[in-house]
């Protein structure tokens, strides 16, 4: 439990970090994803030296500015935001780089529990763990990035839980 | 599994003649379009075509009608239907949430009605039969009624005509459905005959809308009729136009509106053309909706909605249960719902003043972005400057209305100034809690609560908006969540 204290946010409670190995799954992912504006902002930029003869590459430039940034510099931070921490009763699930969440889901509210690896995932070893709530608001919460071991033994935990609750 | 194929029912056969009354105004409407492409020697032929097309589609019905058939054992509905893929559906009674009756104008000519039945399994409409006789219709709800209160299928069975029928929790006279229609001004009528022009335009002659045909040489006194008299009683014109539409409306909808209590929920009938009956099942209430308006509250009304788990299909989750109702009208309702009354304002934790800053800091910036992105195209840029006073003003009205209160196991959250509401929600079913902390919100150290709840909107949950985010915290950890 020692490295509860070694995340240094014991303003929010003392939250779990995830997997270390999350940060890779993020910063692929990041990768993938951020070619589709660098993308457009090429063809743009190709356009618009073309038709108004505006100099050619700044667009460019910025795509590749912004692509860095968000592969680098981001996936780091979106990583440092996400935190968990079960206690008997409920689950708390930190996230969130402008616009920050904590959700807090009772095991005895989960309808029931999915753990999904994508192909990012698997090549990492790691797995997203999905709450489902009977709530319209929030009727998946999401944890990633935890080890698969980590996953289902938590699945487990709470299915666990959820039993002794109808018993 | 053993068939009973003498019991098999069809629909009434009155259906039949309901879709071909439902389907002539296509027909009608369609006249002048097949004319058109027929050209002027054919309009016999399309009148031909119309009724070859009427009688095309009345013999699918029939077939269709041929093909539907169900039957009701002691346990399970079976509904088979389909012309050429045959469909065997059994729903047992032991799944059926809901069932409602519907009664369209003409349906209530023809003495039958539509029967939903929903199970809740994907929030539609698992079964349904369109239509039956109104007295197969009763007979059917009061048997699924029966075997789920786990009484025999007997003389108890509750006839609302005999004086055994329950005592309404809450009923409309017409009096105060009168009233209810007077706050109920809209101007969708409007709407509606924007719609028509639009769609009778065609037909009109091309110059219409040019005033200088209506004018013409009248120029002179047109000019002088113009005058302020003429913008008050036209602005005047409107108000009665959305007067009358409301009333219009809520009449068409909430007359007769009568709301009785049944063994496993709360049983609504309403509607003058199209009467409904819907059975809201009691332990699918999620929580409980009090809302009133500016004016309203100021004569001391209010109405009460529920928020119940997947039904009604997608046509939203809340069932209005009272349109408009003085607060001790609420109470036996309420009883019935197991929600305690709403206590008083001065019972609620107002969240924190920080709330106004918030707003004025957010849309303020907002403002200012609009106006300088739109003084680049838009010559008439200033007058943006007169949404200024709004954002002044009605962040200090939404603090001031906003408040949330907890009392034993229940969390009232009071919120809106135009349209105030109050919701009561169990804390058994809270399903998940939420702190978020926008941008804004970090800078002035507030977050909001949203609650998950069953049944609401999922982009528009239960917020309580701007606390401290230590109270945030401590509400959270302290209040909510617990068993």
């Amino acid at each position: 439990m020692s490295d509860h204290l070694e995340t240094g946010r014991v303003e929010e409670g003392g939250l779990t970090d995830l997997d270390p190995r999350q940060k890779n799954v993020l910063r692929i992912r990041a990768m993938l994803t951020g070619l589709v504006p660098l993308a457009l902002l090429s063809i743009g930029d190709f356009m618009l030296n073309r038709e108004f003869g505006f100099p050619f590459g700044w667009a460019i430039g910025l795509g590749v500015v912004l692509y860095i940034l968000t592969v680098l510099a981001l996936p780091g931070r979106r990583y440092r935001r996400w935190g968990y921490r079960t206690d008997e009763r409920a689950i708390r699930i930190a996230s969130g780089l402008l616009v920050r969440k904590e959700t807090v889901v009772p095991y005895d509210r989960v309808q029931h529990i999915d753990v999904s690896r994508g192909p990012i995932e698997r090549v990492f070893g790691v797995a997203t763990l999905t709450l489902h709530t009977a709530g319209s608001y929030n009727s998946t919460v999401d944890l990633p990035g935890l080890a698969i071991d980590d996953a289902n033994r938590m699945r487990d935990d709470i299915r666990a839980h959820i039993s002794q609750d109808l018993a | 599994m053993s068939e009973e194929p003498e019991r098999w029912s069809r629909l009434h056969p009155a259906t039949l003649a309901i879709r071909a009354v439902e389907r002539l105004p296509q027909l009608v409407l369609g006249l002048p379009a097949a004319a058109y492409f027929i050209g002027d020697s054919g309009i016999l032929v399309a009148l031909l075509l119309a009724v070859v097309g009427l009688a095309a589609s009345m013999l699918f019905a029939f077939i269709y009608w041929r093909r539907f058939t169900y039957w009701v054992s002691a346990e399970q509905l079976v509904i088979e239907s389909g012309i050429l893929n045959r469909n065997r559906r059994t729903i047992p009674f032991d799944r059926i949430q809901d069932i409602s009756l519907e009664q369209k104008l003409l349906a209530r000519l023809f003495g039958v009605s539509i029967v939903r039945i929903e199970t809740g399994s994907s929030g539609g409409d698992e079964g349904e039969l369109n239509c039956v006789s109104r007295e197969e219709a009763d007979r059917l709800r009061d048997r699924i009624r029966a075997y789920r209160a786990d009484t025999a299928v007997s003389a108890d069975a509750i006839d609302e005509n005999t004086a055994a029928a329950p005592p309404p929790l809450y009923g409309m006279t017409f009096g105060r459905l009168v009233v209810a229609g007077l706050f109920n001004f809209s101007l969708v009528f409007l709407a509606i005959l924007g719609g028509v022009w639009q769609y009778m335009g065609s037909y009109l002659p091309a110059d219409y809308l040019d005033p200088s045909r209506w004018i013409g040489d009248y120029r002179e006194q047109a000019i002088g009729l113009v005058s302020a008299l003429s913008v008050v009683s036209f602005v005047m014109l409107l108000l009665l136009v959305g007067v009358v539409t409301g009333l219009m409306r809520t009449i068409a909808r909430d007359f007769g509106f009568r709301l009785t209590l049944t063994e496993t929920g709360l049983r609504r009938k309403r509607g003058l053309f199209t009467r409904t009956d819907v059975v809201i099942p009691l332990r699918r209430v999620q929580a409980g909706i009090v809302s009133t308006g500016v004016i309203k509250r100021l004569f001391g009304w209010s109405g009460l909605s529920v928020q119940s788990l997947g039904s009604d299909g997608d046509a939203g989750t809340h069932h209005v249960v009272a349109p408009l109702a003085k607060p001790d009208d609420l109470i036996p309702i309420l009883d019935a719902l197991n929600l305690p009354p709403p206590p008083p304002v001065d019972d609620f934790t107002r969240v924190s003043s920080k709330l106004i800053w918030r707003s004025w800091a957010q849309d303020g910036t907002a403002l200012a972005i609009a106006v300088v992105i739109a003084s680049f195209f838009w010559s008439g840029w200033p007058s943006l400057i007169a949404l200024a006073p709004f954002i002044l003003i009605a962040p200090v009205l939404q603090y001031r209305a906003h408040g949330y209160c907890f009392k034993k196991d229940i969390l009232f959250v009071r919120r809106g100034f135009w349209r105030p509401r109050v919701t009561i929600l169990p804390l058994a079913k809270v399903q998940s809690v939420t702190l978020v902390r926008g941008l804004t919100q970090q800078g002035f150290g507030l977050a909001t609560l949203a609650i998950g709840a069953a049944g609401g909107s999922a982009a528009t949950p239960l917020r309580i908006l701007d606390l401290d985010e230590s109270t945030g915290r401590r509400v959270l950890g302290e209040r909510l969540c617990i068993e």
